[in-house]
């Protein structure tokens, strides 16, 4: 039976398609539309085309917000999946019986709201009673560090919260990818004379490529998106000297707190671009031989 | 020889991550205990455990003396398990069509979807709160679970999913004489572990969502329980930070448990997606 000849069950990709069009595409074009409005909430806006972005070009909280979320996406997508396939090849060679201890014990902070996490991350790592001084400043003799007010330290610290959050779960991902990768292949290759580093290099890497695409893109996005964790640590605002001002909190910021709308949209939107090229650069690169999936 | 080898390398990498889990796991454990303490011995180092299991902060909690923390963990079960169930449902039937079926504007919804996966739902959350305030719908559960019902990832997973499914097995149910739609659901059992999986995530990520939550949701009881937690964390309420901890832990417990139980299933279906 070909595919052109069956009935199409329209009714089972209507839901989804009507969820997307009227719950995101309509507020895409709304968001545009806000953009392009003057800033009263409700009611008596005018269209003031392109100037909320003419004014974004020349706002320096806009480009410090900016290069503050591009850094901070580029850091978790460089520092966490390393870590996790490390990780994960050590998860490989433990003791059978001892895994589902460590996987839940990684995957903890995944289960926890951000919120928490912010919270315990002030209450237990940060502060003169906070462990990173204590195990990593007072043996050294250093003075202490405030991790969340100090502005060298506040990316850092939110570094250290995705990283916390997710490695458990990026972990899991590579494990299986990795059980998923033959034995075949690696004693072909070791019969060949290979190293440890080459059959790594060589198998292990190019398999691994659309997991690590995938994860790469996971991370980015969710660091864009990220609110809660800065929210927590900095009460909502971008920090001492807006060193932990995120495109997202800025937007928020502006809409609710300074009630300007059409600014906030033009925020949004005049970031979305970027970010849009960057996810799909790095969704193309896992892409090995495989067609477009359409 | 090659034996003994092998164990050392089994015993070291234990040991690594071991020593990773406690660092990773202190907090919560510091947590829990924090929930049966007073001030003055939550920052104490030692001793971590508690010195009597004193339920003084969850009665305090459970009483609504603070927020009224039962009702709020209630809406946040309920926002969580609808957008989830809608969701799976939606992203799993879209994704069958998608990967069985030909049609006209194939091309244009998919195009459609991937750019959803591209614009996250937090950057459109000023129009959807213009949005549902024109549609009346602003501090009601709706407006947290209806942007979450269309998953742009999910489409996606499903597509992949079904992709593996072999056509014959669909013919030979057709040639049964059962309708599109029974042909359908009769594939259902067969991707059950990627159907846990995939409500699993979303589970987690929709009890996770603060910002939508945030600036839909504004009466006190129709909150959710991570903005009652912030509430109590910002307020100048000198809240116990016993009481805060007892709050924080119950938050763990349904992810955890849905965690614990779905483990299994989640492990396949990850297994089967890298390999997609």
């Amino acid at each position: 039976m070909s595919a052109r000849t069956k009935p199409l069950p329209f009714l089972l990709m209507a839901p989804f398609f009507a969820a997307l069009f009227v719950f995101w595409l309509i507020p895409v074009f709304k968001g545009l539309w806000l953009s392009l409005q003057s800033d009263e909430l409700f009611g008596d806006s005018v269209f003031v085309g392109l100037s909320h972005y003419r004014d974004l070009m020349h706002d320096g909280r806009f480009w410090h917000a900016l290069r503050n979320t591009f850094v901070y996406c580029g850091m978790a997508v460089i520092l966490i999946p390393p870590f996790a396939l490390a990780l994960a090849h050590l998860l490989k060679h433990t003791y059978r019986r001892s895994r589902g201890l460590i996987q839940f014990c990684l995957m903890m902070p995944g289960l926890t709201p951000p919120l928490v996490l912010a919270l315990l991350y002030v209450l237990v790592f940060n502060g003169p009673h906070g462990l990173l001084n204590r195990t990593f400043l007072h043996p050294l003799g250093l003075p202490d560090i405030d991790w969340i007010r100090d502005p060298r330290f506040i990316k850092a610290s939110l570094v250290l919260l995705a990283l916390w959050r997710w490695t458990g779960f990026i972990t899991l991902l590579f494990l299986s990818g990795l059980e998923g990768i033959p034995r075949s292949y690696y004693d072909t290759t070791r019969a060949e004379g290979a190293s440890a580093w080459q059959l790594f290099r060589h198998v292990t890497l190019p398999l691994l490529r659309p997991v690590t695409a995938f994860v790469a893109a996971l991370l980015f996005l969710d660091a864009f998106a990220l609110f809660e964790g800065a929210y927590v640590l900095l009460g909502g605002s971008g920090g001492s000297l807006d060193a932990g001002l995120l495109l997202i909190s800025y937007s928020y910021l502006t809409a609710f707190t300074l009630g300007s709308f059409g600014s906030a949209a033009a925020i949004a939107f005049a970031s979305l671009p970027l970010l849009m090229t960057a996810l799909w650069f790095i969704l193309s690169q896992g892409r090995h031989r495989k067609p477009a999936a359409a | 020889m090659n034996h003994s080898r092998k164990h050392i390398s089994s015993l070291s990498a234990t040991a690594a991550l071991a020593f990773l889990c406690v660092i990773f796991a202190y907090p919560f454990v510091w947590m829990f205990c924090s929930g049966f303490k007073t001030d003055a011995e939550v920052f104490a180092l030692f001793p971590l455990l508690p010195q009597h299991f004193d339920l003084v902060h969850y009665r305090g909690l459970l009483s609504g003396a603070w927020i009224p923390y039962p009702r709020l963990f209630l809406n946040s079960l309920f926002i969580a398990s609808l957008e989830t169930i809608f969701a799976t449902a939606f992203a799993c039937g879209a994704g069958y069509v998608f990967a069985k079926f030909d049609f006209r504007f194939k091309k244009t919804l998919f195009i459609l979807a991937v750019a959803a996966v591209l614009v996250p739902r937090q950057a459109l959350a000023l129009p959807l709160f213009v949005w549902m305030n024109k549609l009346s719908l602003l501090d009601t559960p709706w407006s947290v679970i209806l942007p979450g019902t269309a998953s742009g990832v999910g489409f996606l997973y499903f597509i992949a999913v079904f992709r593996r499914l072999p056509d014959p097995l669909l013919d030979m149910a057709r040639c049964e004489g059962a309708g599109e739609y029974r042909v359908f659901l009769s594939t259902l059992p067969l991707i059950k572990p990627a159907l846990i999986a995939f409500a699993l995530i979303q589970f987690v990520l929709c009890w996770q969502e603060h910002l939508i939550p945030l600036i839909m949701l504004s009466t006190q009881t129709h909150l959710t329980v991570t903005l009652g937690l912030a509430s109590l964390n910002a307020g100048n309420l000198r809240v116990p930070y016993g009481l805060l901890l007892a709050g924080c832990t119950l938050t763990l417990i349904p992810t955890a448990l849905f965690f614990v139980l779905a483990h299994r299933h989640f492990r396949s279906a990850l297994a089967s997606l890298t390999e997609a």
